[in-house]
């Protein structure tokens, strides 16, 4: 979950790097990430330079430097990657606020903090615009994190995760589709997409298998003017009749409007499958057959 | 034959008396794996199914000779878990547990390294060779012994493809789900010299997605050793949204970083075969092992 704004600006401040005047112009822009390499990395640009998009791997980054994570960033590799930056003159700035910024990461736990840091009238290091990528893991159990959670807007993304399920909102997509377990639910994605449609959002509700989960779930999916639903359910730790019987409560208390058409495997998918076709729906075989008569059904061109 | 996990393998259940391990322990047992005892810190000199329960790993080490240890502990603690038991000389842990903190794997890892033991996950559904045991809570009908070696970081996926490929007719030699998290016990090129050298498998299907850049090192591994098997690769996530995480926290692209495509070009340079659907996979592995 990616945050900026004042909040992340708050915790830098209690780490020692105080926020900068709004007029303040930055020298560069400091961050420290896990990379894709499951490295912490620290890297050092130009202020100038183009904004590190969310999910951009830091470990490809030209200058980045790997971090020990008990001892945190040494002071030579901040020297070192000002000069690859040119920067060399705004060193002892920079320099200065690096231990502001390793303990903010190391107390929020994580996936990516970036600061764009200028400096003061003394020449003290200040906080000018900052974001961090938390890691929703630890949405409970570190009171940090769950403070900046809770000064975000509310999203659908942010509502739905607070019950178990991943979404992510997919724009211009006909066909719904709520599945269980990412892979399982990018492969649908992908499936969806290869028959000529495309899918609404990613719903992955494999970690909020309740009646309100899969309520909400399905009251986001259809809000995006859906013309059909595919559920898609290959159930391991998931118990797929479990799921089935949440499914058909909802369907029944709120009816979505458009073709439902749920397919279901793995554990407890028999009594599943009977449960659901005894409420009259659909239950193709595979996931190749259900794909196929999902995007039919949402007006698409299924081969 | 298998890789890592067979009918002999003695493994540890641990937080065997919690809801989550009572009940995987039944199906893992059901399924033939041999279970020798579970720990649990403060239940020991119970039992549990018929199982000795002990305070700790190194206990039920000693008392026991057990090798493998699969976990079913709350996140928070997973960490002291994975620690505990290679301290005690596990050669094979297996963390199935979701929502582990990633800072807590980058403390792990480092530590783990001075050890040999080897972290399966986490946030994965374990490792399974068919028909001899299981590590994990991965559904049992999907799965049947064959020629095929499986690595997947996806849990789901690799039940869908092992799902086609049994339907085919062709079963498995080994699965192993190494999670979807950024940072994990066990890669891609940790397995592929397992697998390349396993007698029993003839075929190596590799599941992948977008994000970080293990199926690009996968790809440098086959290019830089050769494998004497044809590989098999499916990757997901083409079609998803730029920069956002697509459930498992690893699984996110922007620009060609963790993008699909080059993914994909470098698999395809390294010899593989990339399929477009799980049903593909099936269909190309059956005309490997005709040939």
């Amino acid at each position: 979950m990616f945050a900026e704004g004042s909040a992340v600006l708050a915790a830098l401040a209690r780490c020692g790097l105080p926020p900068a005047p709004p007029e303040a112009a930055p020298l560069g822009r400091l961050s420290l990430a896990v990379d894709g390499r499951g490295a912490v990395v620290l890297s050092i640009v130009p202020a100038a330079a183009p904004e590190p998009a969310e999910g951009a791997d830091p470990g490809l980054t030209p200058a980045a430097e790997d971090v020990d994570l008990g001892s945190g960033p040494w002071p030579f590799q901040v020297r070192r990657l000002c000069q690859q930056a040119g920067l060399a003159a705004a060193t002892p700035v920079l320099a200065a606020a690096v231990p502001a910024l390793w303990a903010a990461f190391a107390g929020l736990q994580c996936l990516a903090l970036t600061v764009a840091v200028a400096a003061g009238a003394q020449k003290e290091p200040l906080a000018v615009t900052a974001s961090v990528e938390l890691d929703l893991n630890l949405r409970q159990s570190n009171p940090a994190v769950a403070e900046l959670l809770n000064s975000l807007e509310s999203s659908p993304t942010l509502r739905l995760k607070r019950l178990g399920v991943d979404y992510i909102p997919m724009s211009g997509g006909r066909v719904g589709l709520i599945s269980v377990g990412a892979g399982e639910t990018m492969a649908a994605i992908d499936l969806i997409a290869q028959h000529g449609e495309q899918a609404a959002a990613f719903c992955d509700i494999s970690g909020g298998v309740t009646a309100t989960a899969v309520a909400a779930a399905l009251a986001e999916v259809c809000a995006a003017g859906v013309g059909s639903i595919l559920i898609n359910v290959f159930g391991g730790v998931t118990r797929v009749d479990r799921v089935a019987e949440h499914l058909l409560a909802v369907l029944a208390q709120a009816p979505p409007g458009v073709p439902v058409v749920v397919r279901l495997e793995g554990t407890g998918a028999e009594a599943g499958r009977a449960l659901v076709q005894a409420a009259g729906h659909d239950t193709p075989a595979t996931l190749r057959a259900a794909v196929a008569q999902a995007v039919a059904l949402a007006g698409g061109k299924a081969p | 034959m298998s890789i890592l996990l067979d009918r002999d393998t003695r493994v540890l259940v641990q937080g065997i008396t919690g809801q989550e391990g009572r009940f995987h322990t039944e199906l893992m047992l059901a399924y033939g794996t041999r279970i020798v005892g579970g720990v649990t810190p403060g239940k020991g000199g119970t039992r549990e199914q018929g199982l000795p329960i002990f305070n700790s790993v190194d206990e039920a080490v000693a008392a026991t000779g057990a090798e493998a240890s699969i976990l079913f502990v709350p996140p928070l603690y997973a960490a002291d878990g994975i620690a505990e038991a290679a301290a005690a000389g596990i050669r094979l842990v297996v963390a199935t547990t979701d929502g582990m903190p990633v800072h807590h794997m980058l403390r792990l890892l480092p530590w783990l390294q001075r050890t040999s033991c080897r972290l399966i996950g986490p946030n994965c559904p374990g490792i399974i060779s068919p028909g001899q045991a299981k590590l994990g809570f991965m559904p049992n009908t999907a799965f049947a012994p064959g020629p095929v070696g499986m690595i997947s970081k996806s849990g789901s996926l690799s039940y869908e493809v092992a799902h086609c490929l049994t339907q085919a007719g062709i079963g498995q030699s080994t699965v192993a789900g190494i999670g979807g998290d950024p940072v994990r016990g066990t890669t891609y090129t940790d397995l592929l010299p397992l697998f390349c050298t396993d007698p029993d498998t003839r075929v190596l299907v590799l599941l992948g997605e977008i994000g970080g850049v293990e199926e690009e090192r996968a790809a440098a591994w086959l290019q830089a050793n050769g494998c004497p098997k044809p590989v098999v690769a499916y990757l997901v996530g083409r079609h998803t949204p730029e920069g956002r995480r697509m459930g498992h926290p690893g699984a996110i692209w922007r620009g060609e970083s963790g993008a699909w495509q080059k993914k994909v070009a470098a698999l395809t340079a390294a010899g593989a075969v990339v399929v477009r659907s799980p049903w593909e996979v099936a269909e190309q592995v059956a005309a490997l092992t005709q040939r």
